[in-house]
């Protein structure tokens, strides 16, 4: 047995026994590595591996063996000569994550990825950036910033984490409330299966043709998969940024400035909370000028044009006023900034010099329940009369109470871990996720069954176990097999759809009759068709309530039957929109089973905008993934896998969606009849623009056609003019109007699909941006209707002449779908994992053979 | 059960360890992270392994003895670190360790001793370094033939300034630094009259040895005692004689040294007493050339691109990095470049790049690697080691095509340009008013 190391704490569910090969199997082990890496890249040395026993949570365990991996190609190798030993294989970035996740726990060997240190590309032209795993997030971003580039994610520790680690974190930070987590900013990239194969990631981009598994490995803590080198959207760095810090003399009347400014539809860049403890903390130690009487502080950060950033900055500032903050500091020198930034960044750093030890939580509720949320956290640090700092992404509503503690008094240990406990318990009964960013690792396995009903729980484990059937890699972290979850059970109650659809699939099921879903019938002739005639319908449209508007969370639960439509009135009607429905009769759940793109929107498309998701699978099990939260990690994403799933792992009962404020201002400009090359120039000028339009759209008849761009939001009028510009030098003119001609845009877009698919001659598929007009020169048919964000293009009529695009096609009978050929043996296996009995449609090959089979 | 300990220490260090909580903020400041990606020769992953000693965890020292040996002691990681660890105490803890287990890791080099004797005595050591100018073409004595491409060339003669002013502002004792009175006589010069054109008087320490900074990063504790406790002493019966206003030095690693005296002598109160009335009064000249309202004087630079490499125990240690910043910002006519990976440390490490020349390489590398995107004409430095070691960077890297120099000098001679452009403003301008006279 192992010995244990100081400190190390009792782990319900993880008492596990590590691989310990005898020594002299370790030994043969050793040395297959060393043939396949070099003697100086793998260590065995038990008090060398003890600098590979720990990460940023403190407690440590010893590795085997540690193994160095110079260039990305060698993790296949070294992953397939451990996996034949049977040898644990954690994937270690910086190891700064703060829930165990790199920690040995059941031994096995450390691959440490640091030294993957490469910027492969900065490809301004389609702004993303391809990355070895071991860059350093702030070491990026310097490598971005004469490109006037960045990336969004900034986690607290971005001057050291990995970018490896940032995406297997699935990290946020403190620009997450405008910008999104990483995961909306992982294009693709390559990574090793525990098979040791190097597999290209299928693109995130709306018009991908596989499951989103780049979604489920984003966030799974290397548990599914290493990730050799990764594919990463860049964003073009926003002309101005306004700073400001309020101080409030009560905790409550921050909380409502937070609440007022989502409720006033501005949407800040940064939006930061610290409490007066973490002041005090913070002044005693970083000097950041923070108002020393202060109950609670803000930093708020908007951005944009520099004449948008200015007015958003005086809406906030009035806002702050009417709330009654006690005063606003504005930064105006970047000296300024630097130092109100110092503040929040040095938080944990000057708890941890109050205290020897502290405990970082991390938990996420509903916007509007943050108030509640803090409130609850300070009763239960009085109540343990602990000392609990609060610092909150508010904007976001996740909120970190760190307690401090001194791990050589067990008392004060017992308090702090049933404090703990509480604050996790209140946190899942507001509907919200024990964990927003810092991921589950070991530390909070426990509390996964808080959370998740036995069904999900089984869920994430049955996706492990398909994918690395024996626990290989970096072994219970993240999920744990549902027999060593020995809390209570959560159970959510389904919805009304939920229960109705899961009696019907047990109808089926007991019948071993196909299924399929009909939403709008829109897509259907593109759909993978059900495995036999006459299957069990089952028809999505009477489930079309629209179950909630949560204005202060920003986020709609719907029925999958509503129609966009309806949806998209109900929520003008409040200001505010789904950035990615077209103004059409078709469902809201077919248009995220089918992932269908709108080019109005320039981000990755639904699984944007998805929060949570509820469905039945092919076995009849309700599932729910993910919270009316705008963060949360606890456990897969497996939310993304259900969008643009085609109905083939399940039926969406219902879904909650992420909303923004209507922009203020929405205009759509047309060029038509222009020369198809000229429009390319326009479209690659603007998507490189500091200040790019919403949303484009080229559709081309031939060698001409016609552009249709829209510029919306605080800097429309900036956005405008470029446009104008640009369609000046190539000497054609825009005419602009409202919004209804990208209504009526999208009927024409829309008749032309059916036709086409009725017609059977439909393509779509895409590429990277800036090839398109290469595409286009090959030959796109007679008729193509290209979105210049994206890269996806739709034929609708003709023949395209390259075929090098398409995913999907309808050119006979049937629908055919291109497989990445990679990808189809663990995309099997995950349709076994939601439906073992085939009830559900399964891809259709190109030539109309079940290439699943 | 702890291990048995050096001089019952093991108990304040582990409380010291304690707090950190492997953040793991330190790790992109410390260049032996940077080289190597290995935790091991991290700041967190050399505090794990004292920990481990600590508690009793290790049962052979070889680990422990990897990860120590390689650290540069250059102290990024303490102004890195968010929780306020003192680093270097940890470091120290875990050398002793060692060195009661006759670990010989840290005995340094045949070249690393014979520096540290020479150290010294600034009459021999300035003694070998003409020889070796001169005899560019004649082989060194094989442990130091690799170390020729540090030495400066044949210093540059100082401009002669404008006579100083009357000293209003009071009496400064120079602190001389061994090495830079052996290898950059001119920069001491220039410091000296940069403080007296300032308004300084400025007296030499007599009886004033070397600090004795390398002799404690390599172990020799016993004589950098002996050397503390020579200085204190010398630098008392200065203070007593010219009631001196601070004591001013422009090497920062052997500043910080004496800012450390009251920590170094800690076991002797006495003298660690001693030691700490006179710490306060330390100040690198940098400090003393900055008033209340700016810079004390004028600079005019020449259309050059000029990057700092700051003392590290000045920045890390007496926490004065500020002050050269300043400085240079205040040049008219130059620019000054700050880059990315600037604070990170550049190999020299007192004698480190003498013992570690590999590693202080691989190091200096990244360096110059990290200076060049900002294509400076001229890399100035403010500690005799840091001077050696970029120069030597420099030669590695011609393409980077800047000069090293000492910020002293470099500062002296924009100081005599902006004084000659003043007077010849001076002059032109009596020459109009003399014109417009009737
Ligand atoms: C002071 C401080 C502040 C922090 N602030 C934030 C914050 O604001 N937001 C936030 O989200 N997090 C924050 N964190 C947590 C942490 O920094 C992030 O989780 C970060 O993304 C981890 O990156 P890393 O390189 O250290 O990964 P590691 O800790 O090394 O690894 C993290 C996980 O990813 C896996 N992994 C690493 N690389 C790969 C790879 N290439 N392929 C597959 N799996 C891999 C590991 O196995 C592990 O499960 C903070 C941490 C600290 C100490
Ligand atoms: S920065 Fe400080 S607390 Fe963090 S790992 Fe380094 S020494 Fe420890
Ligand atoms: S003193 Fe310098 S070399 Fe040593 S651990 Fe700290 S940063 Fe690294």
């Amino acid at each position: 047995m192992r010995k244990p190391l100081w400190g190390a704490l009792e782990r319900p569910g993880l008492d596990i026994q590590g691989p310990n090969l005898a020594p002299d199997a370790l030994e043969q082990l050793r040395q297959r590595l060393v043939a396949a890496v070099g003697a100086h890249r793998v260590w065995s040395d038990a008090e060398k591996l003890l600098a590979y026993s720990y990460d940023a949570t403190g407690e440590r365990h010893l590795p085997d063996l540690v193994v160095f991996v110079d260039r990305p190609e060698e993790i296949g190798t070294v992953v397939q000569v451990l996996g034949a030993a049977g040898m644990p294989i954690i994937g270690r970035g910086a190891g700064t994550n703060l829930s165990g996740g790199t920690m040995p726990i059941a031994g096995g060997a450390v691959l440490a990825l640091a030294r993957l240190n490469r910027v492969r590309e900065v490809d301004v032209e389609n702004l993303r950036a391809v990355v070895e795993p071991g860059v350093v997030n702030a070491d990026f971003q310097e490598v971005l910033a004469p490109y006037h580039l960045f990336f969004a994610p900034d986690p607290g520790s971005h001057r050291i984490s990995t970018l490896g680690g940032n995406v297997s974190e699935n990290a946020g930070g403190p620009h997450c409330v405008k910008y999104g987590v990483t995961t909306n900013h992982v294009l693709g990239g390559l990574c090793y299966l525990v098979d040791g194969k190097p597999r290209r990631l299928p693109t995130t981009r709306d018009w991908r043709g596989s499951l989103d598994v780049t979604g489920l490995l984003t966030g799974s803590e290397g548990t599914l998969g290493l990730l050799a080198e990764l594919e990463l959207q860049v964003l073009p760095k926003p002309p101005r940024v306004e700073t400001l810090l309020a101080a409030f003399d009560d905790l409550d009347r921050a909380t409502e400035a937070v609440s007022a400014i989502i409720r006033a539809r501005i949407v800040p860049s940064t939006l930061e909370l610290l409490d007066r403890v973490s002041i005090e903390t913070v002044e005693r130690f970083a000097h950041a000028g923070y108002p020393k009487d202060a109950e609670a502080v803000l930093l708020i950060e908007v951005d944009g044009s520099p004449e948008a950033a200015e007015e958003e900055r005086r809406r906030v500032e009035a806002l702050l006023a009417e709330v009654g903050a006690i005063s606003v500091a504005r930064a105006t020198t970047p000296t300024e900034v630097e130092r109100l930034w110092k503040g929040r960044r040095s938080a944990y750093g000057a708890a941890a010099q109050v205290s020897s030890h502290i405990w970082v939580q991390d938990v996420t509720v509903p916007r509007p329940l943050l108030p509640a949320m803090m409130r609850e956290v300070n009763q239960i640090g009085r109540r343990y009369g602990l000392t609990i700092l609060i610092i909150a992404h508010a904007g976001d509503g996740n909120l970190h109470p760190n307690i401090t503690y001194d791990p050589a008094d067990p008392d004060e240990v017992a308090r702090m871990h049933a404090a703990d406990r509480e604050i996790i318990e209140a946190c899942v009964r507001m509907g919200g996720s024990i964990t927003g960013e810092h991921g589950v690792g070991i530390d909070k396995l426990e509390h996964l069954a808080l959370m998740y009903g036995p069904d999900e729980l089984a869920v994430m484990w049955e996706i492990k176990a398909a994918w690395d059937p024996q626990n290989l890699l970096n072994p219970f972290k993240a999920v744990l097999p549902p027999e060593r979850h020995h809390r209570a059970r959560a159970r959510t109650e389904p919805s009304r759809a939920a229960r109705e659809v899961a009696e019907r699939i047990e109808a089926a099921l007991v019948s071993s009759k196909p299924v399929s879903v009909h939403g709008s019938e829109a897509r259907r002739l593109l759909a993978p068709p059900p495995a036999e005639d006459a299957p069990f319908g089952i028809r999505t449209g009477h489930w079309d309530a629209i179950v909630e508007v949560d204005e202060g969370n920003l986020t709609v639960t719907v029925e999958p039957g509503v129609t966009a439509r309806e949806l998209v009135e109900v929520l003008a009607a409040r200001g505010l929109e789904v950035p990615s429905l077209p103004h059409l009769a078709r469902t809201v759940g077919g248009l995220v089973a089918s992932n269908a793109r709108h080019w109005g929107y320039r981000g990755l498309g639904w699984r944007d905008h998805v929060v949570m998701a509820e469905w039945v699978d092919g076995r009849g099990r309700v599932v729910r993934f993910g919270r009316k939260t705008m963060k949360n990690v606890a456990g897969y994403d497996v939310t993304k896998l259900m969008i643009g799933s085609w109905g083939m792992l399940g039926v969406l009962t219902e879904l909650t969606l992420r909303l923004r404020p209507k922009p203020v201002a929405r205009r759509v400009g047309r060029i038509s009849g222009a020369p198809a090359s000229d429009l390319f120039t326009i479209t690659d000028g603007l998507r490189r623009s500091p200040m790019p339009p919403a949303g484009m759209l080229l559709h081309l008849e031939g060698t001409s056609g016609t552009l249709y761009v829209q510029v919306e939001g605080a800097d429309w009028e900036a956005a405008q003019r470029r446009v104008e510009a640009l369609a000046a030098e190539r000497g054609l003119l825009v005419g602009w109007e409202d919004e209804a001609l990208g209504h009526q845009l999208d009927e024409v877009h829309e008749a032309a699909v059916r036709r086409a698919l009725a017609e059977g001659s439909y393509w779509e598929g895409g590429g990277l941006p800036a090839n398109l007009r290469q595409y286009w020169s090959e030959g796109l048919g007679d008729e193509a209707w290209l979105f210049p964000f994206s890269g996806a293009i739709e034929v609708t009529r003709g023949t395209p002449a390259g075929a090098a695009w398409w995913v999907r096609r309808r050119i006979a009978e049937a629908p055919e779908w291109r497989r990445d050929p990679d990808w189809i043996e663990p995309e099997d296996r995950l349709f076994r994992v939601f439906d073992p009995h085939r009830l559900l449609p399964k891809p259709p090959a190109p030539d109309g053979l079940d290439s699943s089979r | 059960m702890a291990q048995e300990q050096p001089e019952g220490r093991w108990t304040a260090i582990l409380t010291e360890i304690n707090h950190c909580n492997k953040c793991g903020f330190c790790l992109p400041s410390c260049p032996t992270y940077r080289l190597t990606g290995q935790e091991l020769h991290s700041p967190r992953g050399r505090i794990a392994m004292v920990e481990a000693a600590a508690r009793g965890e290790l049962e052979q020292w070889s680990a422990l003895e990897e990860a120590l040996t390689y650290c540069v002691a250059c102290r990024n990681c303490e102004t890195a670190c968010p929780s306020g660890v003192h680093y270097a105490r940890i470091l120290e803890a875990g050398r002793e360790f060692l060195r009661a287990r006759h670990s010989r890791a840290f005995r340094g080099s045949f070249a690393a001793q014979q520096a540290l004797r020479l150290a010294k005595y600034p009459g021999r050591l300035r003694g070998l370094v003409r020889l070796a100018r001169r005899l560019t073409g004649v082989p060194l004595p094989g442990a130091w033939a690799r170390f020729r491409a540090m030495l400066p060339p044949e210093p540059r003669p100082l401009p002669a300034g404008p006579p100083p002013r009357a000293a209003r502002r009071g009496t400064l004792l120079w602190f001389d630094s061994c090495v830079m009175a052996a290898v950059f006589e001119e920069a001491n010069r220039a410091t000296q009259a940069l403080l007296n054109a300032a308004g300084w008087r400025v007296v030499t320490v007599p009886r004033q040895t070397c600090c004795g900074a390398i002799h404690l990063h390599s172990g020799e504790r016993a004589q950098a005692l002996a050397l503390a406790r020579q200085n204190v002493a010398a630098l008392e019966a200065a203070v007593a004689q010219y009631g001196a206003a601070g004591i001013v030095h422009n090497a920062g690693g052997c500043g910080a040294m004496l800012t450390e005296y009251p920590q170094v002598l800690a076991e002797d109160p006495a003298w660690a007493a001693r030691a700490q009335r006179l710490a306060g009064l330390v100040q690198d000249f940098t400090a003393l050339l900055w008033g209340e309202e700016g810079p004390l004087l004028p600079f005019q630079g020449n259309g050059e691109r000029v990057a700092l490499q700051n003392s590290c125990h000045l920045v890390n240690v007496a926490k004065a990095g500020q002050a050269p910043v300043r400085l240079l910002e205040s040049v008219e006519g130059d620019t000054y470049v700050p880059y990315y990976g600037q604070e990170i440390c550049c190999g020299s490490g007192g004698v480190y790049n003498l013992n570690h020349t590999d590693w202080a390489l691989g190091i200096l590398d990244q360096k110059m690697r990290a200076v060049a995107t900002v294509h400076p004409t001229r890399i100035v430095v403010n500690n005799p080691g840091c001077h050696l070691q970029m120069q030597w960077g420099a030669r590695r890297h011609p393409e980077v095509g800047a000069e090293v120099e000492h910020l002293a000098t470099y500062l002296w001679r924009s100081y005599v340009r902006a004084a000659a452009r003043a007077s010849s403003e001076a002059t032109a301008m009596e020459g109009t008013a003399a014109e417009g006279r009737p």
